[in-house]
């Protein structure tokens, strides 16, 4: 069951502004303040500007025991990486929203966190590096390494909020936001833990910037999924993450859940390292086993939140894969991609969309395609909807990812 | 469901492979430090660090070109494949593993678990960037850079078109893809488990461990070690050879401390001791591998569950109180076995073995 979430994206601090702009058709993309981009061809991206209202909104670094649910900061540190923030601010949410701040502090080794990361501190693990090269391992702040080891920043943002279960982080590339929630899932089926918050982080930096600028993924002016303008892909940041519990614990919190998570599928094109398989086997695979898992048909599933990064190459492979699991069926699905409008939020993308597919579900609003205008023949078939919120209200929904090294993972939700 | 141990395969500075490794440590052989062929370990305070020597890749695979793969992948693949194919699950030519039959492609769970992923290709990567420019760098050298780097070249090279997971932890994150392996297979999500550990050494992390002050205790090493796990069903129907039965996986997060720690487990630190005939220390013939040693630590009780012995020179000389640094603690009875692994921010976790 999901008995909550919590969002930080370009465009809201906590999932419900964030959600009121996407569904509005608002895009958090802007030029990067971060870092020098001039040297690169592209120079937008969806950074979440005002970090210090996050932090005064949610305090980190110090203990708190009167508000935001009551939890107590278990580290005293200062000083983290903008991931680390993302996922503390988004997990606090989660907790607040599905009034967990009980069941933490009396069984806290009964809630787990599972979470998704494709860089971790990389922010600090490039300061750090920089000072190393300039004046020598001797010299550089070696405590920049603490919040950049990738475990790290889950595990301590687990401490921080006194979790006391199974502790996970997951890097499957960008698929790594929707593996967390199959990995989650395991835990709860296998009766380890009542509560897992599950979904991912990351944070916008030069690194992954100029990783995808060299694989010219980047869109060189705006991001078009499934466009036949489309020409790649814009990086954002910030985390999602969703509170599972067990149906018997919800219910003895007397919690009512509206919505399920029915089915998380993986699967591996071993295809390419950066390029996904044109035929879409992997994702199809993936595809078809979430709904085998999630005993529903294709006819069943009313809204697909689409990978779509608007790559020329992933959204010819999705719309195949689609196609193929999809069939005739096709027609009536809408689909959409949210990454135009909160950017592509690499491991964090997949915890951010499930959250917006299940709020998709519980509003009965399907979000909007930022940009997206004439649909690419590649892609034909797809019914994606274009720049504002369709009113609809489906009983399933699909929520894709695939990352590097052909890494496909895929959740199924369903209205309760 | 009974889970088993399968196969088993370690790339490390004492050998290829489980046999060549396993008569190493019965022999004695430790680890030597010496100078690193990669980067100074002047300032480090060290006498030398454990390196595997360059593979020869082509002798354990064929068909892949392993040449632009960082060590930690090619440690990986190389392992994942001496795995497969020590437990009889892949096809080989000429002695070398050409990947695995596509049904059990389908149906094989890979988990790998890394603490630093492929450090020397992000400090190229870095080092690009400061002297070419930020918009003139490599764009394999990024892909290689990425964690699941590892992932991808083993699901490439062997065929593996299961769910992978590639899993961030410290030195305990290799009993976690273990547990996780088996949970998945109890839950149907798989039918076999390709589950290790790997690590490459790196200068800029072992100085920055230096300065945290934490470099003390086993030779700092690298290699992958890699486990088969299945189903006992689909075993025994294959009439596969298992070394032993995965029990048990507990894991969380511990705020109050060691010994609650492992009291989070039912037991406790002390009662382990009592009931175990041995504490059994790795750390001389693995070294500090970080995920990589964990997973070794499941693969040498894997083999002393297997030959209901645990060699001397495994056998712990310096009491139980001791935390392991840099992998995990091993406690052996006459036919079960406890590793529990613990990490700098006190999550715990324990795999419990028995003999089949």
């Amino acid at each position: 069951m999901v008995t909550g979430y919590g969002a930080v994206t370009a465009l809201g601090r906590d999932a419900h502004s964030t959600w009121r702009r996407l569904c509005a058709g608002e895009s958090g993309v802007a030029q990067i303040t971060l870092f020098d981009a001039s040297p690169f061809y592209s120079h937008e991206a969806a950074e979440i500007k005002d970090l210090q209202g996050i932090s005064t909104r949610w305090p980190i670094g110090r203990a708190v025991s009167s508000n935001n649910s009551g939890l107590q900061l278990f580290d005293g540190r200062a000083s983290l990486d903008r991931g680390s923030i993302f996922l503390r601010a988004a997990c606090r949410e989660a907790v607040h929203s599905a009034d967990l701040a009980e069941t933490i502090r009396v069984r806290p080794e009964r809630v787990g966190l599972v979470a998704g990361t494709t860089l971790g501190g990389m922010t600090y693990g490039t300061r750090f590096y920089r000072e190393y090269r300039a004046r020598g391992a001797g010299r550089a702040h070696a405590s920049l390494l603490r919040d950049y080891l990738l475990h790290g920043q889950t595990e301590c943002a687990a401490r921080s909020l006194g979790i006391g279960g199974p502790v996970v982080t997951v890097t499957n590339a960008c698929a790594a936001g929707t593996s967390a929630l199959g990995i989650a899932s395991a835990f709860i089926r296998a009766g380890k833990a009542d509560v897992v918050l599950a979904g991912g982080f990351d944070s916008f930096c030069e690194f992954i910037f100029a990783g995808f600028s060299s694989l010219q993924a980047i869109a060189r002016e705006k991001c078009r999924p499934f466009d036949r303008r489309r020409n790649g892909m814009v990086l954002g940041e910030g985390a999602g993450i969703i509170a599972l519990e067990s149906g018997l614990n919800a219910r003895s919190r007397e919690r009512v859940p509206r919505t399920e998570l029915l089915s998380v599928a993986d699967s591996c094109d071993a295809y390419h390292i950066t390029r996904p398989d044109p035929g879409g086997e992997g994702a199809a695979r993936a595809m078809a086993r979430a709904l085998k898992e999630a005993e529903l048909e294709p006819a069943e599933i009313g809204y697909v939140n689409a990978h779509g990064t608007g790559t020329q190459s992933n959204d010819e492979a999705e719309a195949v894969a689609l196609a193929k699991v999809f069939g005739a069926e096709l027609q009536n699905v809408l689909v959409s991609s949210t990454k135009a409008a909160v950017g592509h939020l690499l491991g964090g993308a997949g915890g951010v969309e499930a959250v917006f597919t299940v709020m998709a579900l519980e509003d009965g609003s399907l979000p909007p395609t930022t940009n997206h205008d004439v649909i690419a023949p590649e892609c034909a078939g797809l019914q994606v909807i274009r720049s504002r919120a369709i009113e609809r209200r489906v009983d399933a929904a699909m929520s894709s990812s695939f990352g590097f090294g052909g890494q496909n993972s895929v959740a199924v939700f369903g209205a309760v | 469901m009974k889970v088993l141990v399968t196969g088993i395969g370690i790339v490390s500075p004492l050998g290829l492979g489980r046999r060549e490794v396993w008569e190493a440590v019965k022999a004695g052989r430790k680890l030597a430090p010496a100078a690193s062929t990669r980067f100074s370990i002047e300032g480090l305070g060290i006498p030398g660090v454990a390196e595997v020597p360059d593979l020869d890749m082509d002798r354990i695979l064929s068909g892949v070109d392993t040449r632009r793969m960082p060590r930690v992948s090619q440690f990986a693949c190389a392992a994942a494949a001496l795995a497969l194919k020590d437990a009889g699950l892949c096809e080989s030519a000429q002695g070398r593993t050409v990947g695995i039959d596509p049904v059990i492609g389908e149906r094989l769970m890979l988990c790998v678990a890394s603490t630093h992923g492929s450090a020397e290709h992000a400090v190229k990567f870095h080092d690009e960037m400061i002297d070419y420019g930020s918009g003139k760098t490599s764009a394999m050298l990024f892909a290689t850079s990425t964690y699941n780097a590892p992932i991808s070249a083993i699901a490439q090279s062997l065929r593996v078109k299961g769910p992978c997971h590639a899993i961030a932890g410290g030195c305990e994150a290799g009993i976690d893809v273990v547990g996780l392996g088996a949970e998945f297979i109890r839950a149907g999500l798989a039918d076999v488990a390709l589950v290790g550990g790997t690590e490459e050494l790196s200068g800029v992390f072992l100085s920055a461990y230096r300065r945290f002050g934490a470099l003390g205790g086993p030779v700092p090493a690298e290699g992958a070690c890699f486990l088969v796990l299945e189903a006992e069903s689909a075993a025994k129907a294959r009439r596969a050879v298992s070394f032993c039965e995965l029990t048990s996986y507990e894991t969380g997060m511990c705020p109050h401390g060691m010994t609650r720690q492992v009291c989070g487990n039912g037991g406790s630190r002390e009662k382990e001791e009592r009931k175990s005939k041995c504490r059994m220390n790795s750390a001389p013939f693995v070294g500090r591998a970080f995920a990589m040693s964990s997973a070794a630590d499941v693969a040498f009780s894997s083999m002393c569950l297997s030959e209901r012995e645990v060699p001397e020179a495994l056998v712990g000389k310096g009491g139980t109180h001791a935390i392991r640094q840099g992998g995990a603690d091993v406690f052996i009875a006459r036919s079960d076995a406890t590793i529990v692994g613990i990490s700098w921010t006190r999550r715990w976790n324990v795999l419990g073995l028995s003999t089949t």
